[in-house]
């Protein structure tokens, strides 16, 4: 027998009858008369990146505000913060825009403004005295509204582990822009703890969003 | 009058109009559940995972890209579905095992006791979920491989090595069984 014919023949086709038709369509029914509001991609991409920049611009306030740091530290690392802010944008767009085949570019520049990060940091000119995982602890504190958006926004789509990842960067750079706004330690401890926090919050959102029921499986 | 063509449809389900919704309903949900059912091989499943496919069409019709063909993007979704429901059943059955019966059994159950018939089952069974989508779309519902390609957002070349992969696996997991029986 040929296996094309096994197929045709072997595979059940049942007729979709009318009970389930009925609940299927009720269910539709219902679904649009909660007129529930749905969000264009870029209304995703702007709530991580919002998220991001948000809890960063607040922060930086803050430790402004406290004399933690100062306009001209924040100035000096500027380049790197335009970086960090890219690679944030960047992969919010190539997460949840209609282009999911940017999402090598988008992690690409992540890895670009990672490495910039550390190779642009210059040594301390006096070491400092707080432990190295106070920053650790400090940046995943900051990431986890955006790590919160993230999840809440990779619900809205099909589980996808190229989608999570990218959306996981995206939320994940908050820490470490702040550690630019905040932190004059060393290309070492960046390297370790700055960027050690960005993928904790990288990986909990890839971890955590595959447990979560999506609300669509639509690409 | 000319019948509507399903990108019509959807531009007119975009821009508010629900019994436009109703029509694509009518023309594909048929297919659509069958394509499911042979994906999970369990009827209940497929019909929950029916209902999941169009609430996802309502919740995510902003994001159809206008332009994009209708029939690949609601068969994706279906796909997607019906692969998080495999996959969690994975799970469920990794962590109860066991304790119930495992779902896709519930096909065969219904249908008559062919020895081919159940073998062919299982080795689609066996197949990994990406080459099965691929030859059931291609060998059943008689799609193109770009068409396969556009629904699973890879290139035409990768769609026709899924198909010819799943295809020689299943020929490997049948054997010798379709020359005997013919």
């Amino acid at each position: 027998m040929k296996l094309d014919r096994l197929l045709h023949e072997s595979l059940p086709v049942r007729a979709l009858n009318a009970e389930t038709r009925a609940r299927v369509l009720d269910a539709a029914r219902h679904e649009l008369r909660a007129g529930r509001r749905v969000p264009r991609w870029y209304w995703h991409v702007a709530m991580i990146v919002g998220s991001t920049l948000g809890v960063v611009a607040l922060a930086g306030a803050v430790l402004l505000a406290a004399g933690q740091t100062a306009a001209a530290v924040v100035a000096a690392h500027a380049v790197q913060l335009a970086f960090l802010v890219s690679a944030s944008l960047g992969c919010g767009v190539a997460a949840f825009g209609p282009r999911l085949r940017a999402g090598a570019i988008a992690i690409a520049a992540s890895l670009a403004a990672a490495i910039c990060l550390v190779a642009l940091r210059a040594d301390p000119a006096v070491a400092s005295a707080s432990p190295g995982w106070l920053c650790l602890v400090s940046h995943l504190a900051a990431g986890a509204l955006p790590l919160g958006v993230a999840l809440h926004v990779l619900r809205d789509c099909a589980p996808s582990l190229t989608k999570a990842v990218i959306a996981g960067f995206a939320a994940g750079s908050t820490g470490a822009m702040l550690g630019e706004i905040g932190c004059e330690q060393g290309p070492l401890h960046i390297a370790v703890w700055h960027l050690g926090a960005w993928a904790v919050v990288a990986a909990a959102v890839v971890v955590i969003s595959r447990r979560l029921t999506p609300r669509s499986y639509a690409p | 009058m000319q019948r509507p063509t399903d990108e019509e449809l959807m531009s007119r389900f975009c821009d508010g109009d629900e019994s436009a919704f109703e029509a694509l309903f009518e023309r594909h949900a048929e297919r659509v559940h069958a394509f499911i059912v042979r994906l999970v091989r369990d009827p209940d499943l497929a019909s929950d995972l029916l209902q999941l496919t169009f609430l996802s069409v309502i919740r995510s019709r902003s994001r159809f890209q206008p332009g994009a063909q209708v029939k690949p993007w609601l068969y994706t979704i279906a796909g997607n579905a019906a692969r998080d429901a495999l996959r969690h059943d994975r799970r469920l059955a990794a962590t109860s095992e066991g304790l119930r019966p495992p779902r896709e059994r519930a096909v065969e159950a219904a249908l008559p006791d062919h020895g081919l018939r159940r073998v062919l089952l299982d080795a689609l069974a066996a197949l990994p979920t990406s080459h099965r989508e691929a030859v059931l779309l291609h060998k059943i519902e008689g799609w193109s491989f770009s068409e396969i390609a556009a629904a699973a957002g890879i290139t035409e070349t990768a769609a026709r090595l899924r198909a010819h992969r799943g295809y020689e696996r299943l020929r490997s997991l049948l054997g010798n069984r379709l020359d005997f029986e013919s």
